[in-house]
């Protein structure tokens, strides 16, 4: 699997750019989870909501443009222990959508996000009583905490549980980079063309739709090493600009 | 030596107690937690497994006395739901107890347990093996995480819902100056607690240990 600290020597196809920009959305995923460890001791969430934002934004996009190009295309295989290698990276997508959603979510409600949390959870679990009538005792019950707490804890619990929700996204995203590298690749190399192969990549390190088409590419030159960036380079100028729509 | 708490402190003893063991828990889960991140673990899943089996005896042990010592005090006679409590419109009146009923946080072992269990599951998958693959690293981490929040969260209630409670209620009595809260009944290593507490706690949190055992014994 990618790893942060090796460097990547060569691309022995064009869709092994895949290593390169996972090693690049990595790097940038280990640092918002230090910035959501600083957080927790007082740091800014103003850095850590723009990295948080770019994450999900690469993602997003890496994630739909693999369904469409990678993917999408592919015959799928079915493994002894029953992993299909397509499908299955495109349910992990969505997985990784879930998980990215719910953190922009969380962010969205502050510094009370786990009090109101907390409240959710357990207006869920009160099924048999009206509705209304719950919701409100229930945030009468999230005043009664935030008091008996005190706006510190409270800010402390919501950030605590942030920097979890951050990992937790990491370690999923980590797993299926592992196994995007490990059984989906391959099935990529042996059922399409070089030609189609190159497309993908480039759908992959350009956005066509966008007006900067260059965002996704000039991110991950950023991250590399030199060593990788020539590698970069030379993928890139095998693409013959971008495809017609 | 100083006591950091004597019996004329108006601290409940249990409290002090139960504070203690809270605090050796959640530095010797941290001290896990550090050594698996920094990969300073060289028995690899092994060595985790043997912290971590020692943690959770000591947790459930925490878990048990808590309930015993505790749970006459913050438990009602009878169970409250949320349409009894005591709400009036505009401001809240909702009392400790009613809240730590409500909120049902006097069961930590229920949301505890599972988050337990889910590294043991981790673990039981790796063994035989001896290196700790980065995978395996991850999912342990991100175990450990999940159960290190819910514990720094249950341990804001304690101390500022449950303890101060437990202070105002009839528990302050020769019960509680002579209450051997750390000490295994049923084992026959009765302070093997205090000892797995003398390893995990730091400077500061063995010389209060120290001081209100020593408090204990002179009142037994
Ligand atoms: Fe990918
Ligand atoms: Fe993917």
């Amino acid at each position: 699997m990618t790893s942060i600290s090796e460097e990547i020597k060569t691309l022995e196809s064009p869709i092994d750019v895949m290593y390169l920009m996972h090693k690049a959305y990595m790097i940038h995923s280990n640092r918002t989870v230090s910035l959501a460890e600083k957080a927790m001791s007082g740091g800014s969430l103003t850095e850590l909501q723009a990295n948080l934002e770019g994450w999900l934004k690469h993602l997003l996009y890496h994630a739909q443009t693999e369904d469409i190009y990678m993917t999408g295309p592919l015959k799928d295989i079915e493994h002894q222990d029953g992993r299909r290698p397509a499908r299955d990276n495109e349910k992990e997508h969505d997985e990784l959508r879930l998980l990215g959603g719910g953190i922009a979510d969380y962010v969205e409600k502050g510094d009370k996000g786990a009090l109101s949390e907390d409240i959710a959870a357990l207006v869920l679990s009160r099924e048999e009583e009206e509705h209304a009538n719950l919701v409100h005792k229930a945030e009468n019950a999230e005043r009664a905490l935030h008091q008996a707490l005190g706006e510190a804890r409270v800010v402390d619990r919501t950030r605590r549980r942030l920097y979890q929700k951050i990992v937790e996204f990491q370690v999923t995203e980590f797993d299926h980079f592992e196994n995007e590298e490990a059984f989906v690749l391959p099935l990529v190399k042996g059922q399409m063309s070089a030609e189609q192969e190159l497309e993908c990549s480039r759908r992959l390190l350009f956005d066509d739709d966008s007006e900067t088409t260059r965002w996704i590419i000039d991110f991950i030159y950023n991250e590399l090493e030199s060593g990788e960036r020539e590698l970069l380079k030379q993928l890139e100028s095998s693409f013959s600009g971008p495809a017609p729509t | 030596m100083n006591s950091v708490y004597s019996l004329s402190d108006k601290q409940s003893m249990i409290c002090v107690q139960a504070s203690l063991l809270y605090e050796a828990l959640t530095a010797r889960l941290e001290t896990i937690y550090d050594r698996l991140v920094d990969q300073i673990e060289p028995g690899g899943v092994r060595e985790f497994e043997n912290h971590f089996n020692n943690w959770i005896s000591v947790f459930l042990f925490f878990s048990d006395q808590t309930q015993r010592y505790f749970s006459p005090i913050v438990k009602p006679e009878q169970s409250l739901s949320l349409q009894d409590l005591n709400f009036d419109e505009g401001k809240t009146c909702i009392s400790n107890l009613d809240l730590i009923n409500e909120l049902g946080m006097d069961e930590m072992t229920v949301d505890i347990i599972p988050l337990v269990q889910d590294i043991l599951n981790v673990v039981a998958d790796e063994i035989g093996k001896t290196q700790l693959i980065p995978r395996t690293k991850r999912h342990l981490q991100r175990g450990l995480l999940r159960l290190k929040t819910k514990i720094v969260d249950y341990g804001d209630v304690l101390h500022t819902i449950t303890f101060p409670l437990i202070q105002t209620s009839s528990i302050e009595s020769d019960v509680d100056a002579r209450s051997g809260f750390l000490q295994d009944q049923d084992a026959d290593e009765k302070d093997w607690v205090i000892e797995w507490m003398r390893e995990s706690l730091s400077e500061t949190g063995i010389l209060a240990l120290e001081s209100i055992l020593d408090g204990i014994s002179r009142n037994n």
